[in-house]
């Protein structure tokens, strides 16, 4: 009697036929995409048919990286890999390791020729990028005049930054013209210096329709162009050699309008904040040179500005009533002293002599007032001189001459006269002519211990 | 009509400005003031006149900004001379 196997008994029959064959090991296969899925987990599945047959294929998300182009259905592509079997369904299906685009073999290998001798000179490294203007003057688009990557850069650019003149050098993005007419757009920019930056790039393509931006012209053009490039072909799949040698990539014509320009919307939002960060900073800044003037204004000596002088006044007043009392009674003396001689005189006299005397008296007294007159000027003058010098000892007047006074912040102000009023630490407001400085007492030095008090 | 010739008299004087400065300039200007009025540095008179120069420099950067209008040209090259033509960019915007 013949063994009878379960189904998953012949699965693993079938496998292992499969798997030891090697001609199925390493196999490429020549066919067209079909229902065509790209899950979440990013592994792709797809059918590959030709007239007579179909052969369900997966390339797991790890072999992905290697993809140079976008699978779509319809597309004609060689997939290289191994037969295995799924257990699960128990259908036999192709495991992916590459998958290029049918017909292009040669132009593949001349790519991957190209990048290789353009990575070996140099050509890509990242020391000979420049810099993106932050703020164009000029962007240049060598890409084609109609179409919808034209349509789109514009589009962009106009709502990002539209302070940025566009040049359009129109260029053929395929077909045999076109990797000419890219590298002379690319040469003309940069020879007349048309731009500060310039985007080259077209919509989405097969390889081939894509294949002039991997040519050699248009990468040594990019290469040497005096402008910085951004490269922007296709959509984010596709890889050109014109991306590794442009200054920047971009995944798409419209994510190069966006690398190229500034960001108008934030700009204005920048520009509000700027307003408003202004006009806070002034608002405090007057408020509190209002505050400041308040407290200098409250301050006694220039509420009342005089006091500080009443007591000089006083003195001033003293001396004058002292003056004008020791002369004055000087004087008083000597008219009585005059007084008693006259007496004496017109007693004991020969009234000639009185006469005689009455002119003498006369005299005297006139010298005596003119003595007097000479010395309440002189007294004023020295009360005038007085009043100078204190001129010179108004506060106000000191501050002026750059001499600052020192108050101590904690105890109400007060001025501070010596190094015992205060410890390292502490707040001080230094008075100056013009206002105040906040201080802060770094150290207390004795001048007899350090030995400079003079 | 009175307010529209002071409008019409500011646009010349201000767009004097607008074109001698690049906005590039005028913005690395605008955010020079800030700092230093932020600084806390400036006397008040100096903050004042400072500060009325930020505010021309965010209206010029604004009106700039806002009144910007599309140039759009093409350019292309025969027998080394350089033509430049008009793109129009309505043609494809439909």
């Amino acid at each position: 009697m013949e063994r009878v196997l379960s189904v998953f008994e012949l699965t693993q029959t079938v496998k292992t036929v499969l798997t030891r064959t090697p001609d199925l090991q390493n196999v490429s296969v020549r066919g067209e995409i079909s229902n065509f899925s790209k899950p979440q987990s990013g592994h792709l599945y797809f059918t590959l048919k030709d007239a007579l047959s179909r052969v369900k294929v997966v390339m797991f998300v790890s072999r992905t990286r290697a993809l140079r182009v976008e699978l779509r259905d319809g597309m004609s592509v060689v997939v290289k890999g191994s037969i295995d079997v799924f257990e699960r369904s128990g259908e036999y299906q192709m495991y992916a390791d590459e998958i290029v685009p049918d017909g292009v073999g040669a132009l593949y290998i001349a790519y991957e020729q190209l990048k290789e001798k353009l990575q070996a000179e140099g050509l890509f490294e990242a020391s000979r990028k420049h810099a993106l203007p932050t703020f164009p003057t000029r962007i240049a688009l060598v890409t084609s005049p109609t179409g919808a990557a034209v349509r789109d850069m514009l589009t962009t650019l106009g709502r990002r930054f539209p302070l940025t003149e566009v040049v359009i050098v129109p260029v053929a993005v395929q077909g045999a013209e076109a990797s000419v007419q890219i590298a002379e757009g690319i040469r003309l920019i940069s020879d007349h210096n048309l731009a500060d930056v310039m985007i080259v790039g077209r919509g989405g393509g097969s390889f081939e329709e894509l294949f002039a931006f991997s040519s050699e012209l248009v990468v040594r053009a990019i290469a040497s162009s005096r402008i910085p490039v951004i490269s922007a072909v296709g959509h984010e799949t596709d890889v050109t050699l014109a991306d590794f040698v442009a200054d920047r990539r971009a995944p798409t014509p419209t994510g190069a309008a966006e690398l190229a320009t500034p960001d108008g919307g934030a700009l204005l939002h920048h520009l509000e904040q700027a307003q408003t960060r202004m006009t806070s900073t002034v608002t405090l800044h007057i408020k509190q040179a209002y505050a400041r003037f308040e407290r200098v204004a409250s301050r006694q000596v220039l509420a009342e500005p005089l006091r500080a002088f009443d007591g000089f006044h006083q003195r001033v007043d003293h001396l004058e009533r002292q003056l004008d009392g020791g002369v004055k009674g000087r004087i008083s003396g000597a008219v009585r002293r005059l007084d008693g001689l006259e007496l004496r005189l017109s007693k004991s006299a020969p009234f000639d002599r009185v006469a005689q005397m009455r002119r003498t008296l006369d005299h005297l007294t006139e010298r005596h007032e003119r003595a007097l007159q000479r010395f309440l000027e002189a007294a004023h003058q020295r009360i005038t001189r007085a009043n100078a010098y204190l001129e010179l000892l108004n506060p106000l007047a000191v501050l002026d001459r750059g001499y600052a006074v020192v108050q101590s912040r904690k105890k109400d102000e007060q001025v501070i006269t010596s190094i015992a009023q205060v410890q390292p630490g502490d707040a001080v407001t230094l008075r100056m002519m013009d206002g105040t400085l906040d201080c802060q007492v770094w150290g207390v030095f004795d001048d007899e211990a350090t030995g400079e008090r003079r | 009509m009175k307010q529209q010739e002071n409008d019409a008299d500011q646009a010349t004087s201000s767009s004097l400005d607008e074109q001698q400065v690049p906005f590039e300039s005028a913005l690395a200007r605008l955010e020079e003031v800030v700092r230093m009025l932020e600084s806390g540095e400036l006397s008040l008179d100096a903050a004042l006149s400072t500060y009325q120069e930020g505010m021309q420099l965010v209206g010029i950067c604004r009106a700039r900004l806002q009144n910007a209008e599309q140039r759009v040209e093409q350019v292309t090259s025969s027998k080394g001379e350089l033509l430049r033509t008009a793109f129009l960019v309505e043609e494809i915007k439909g």
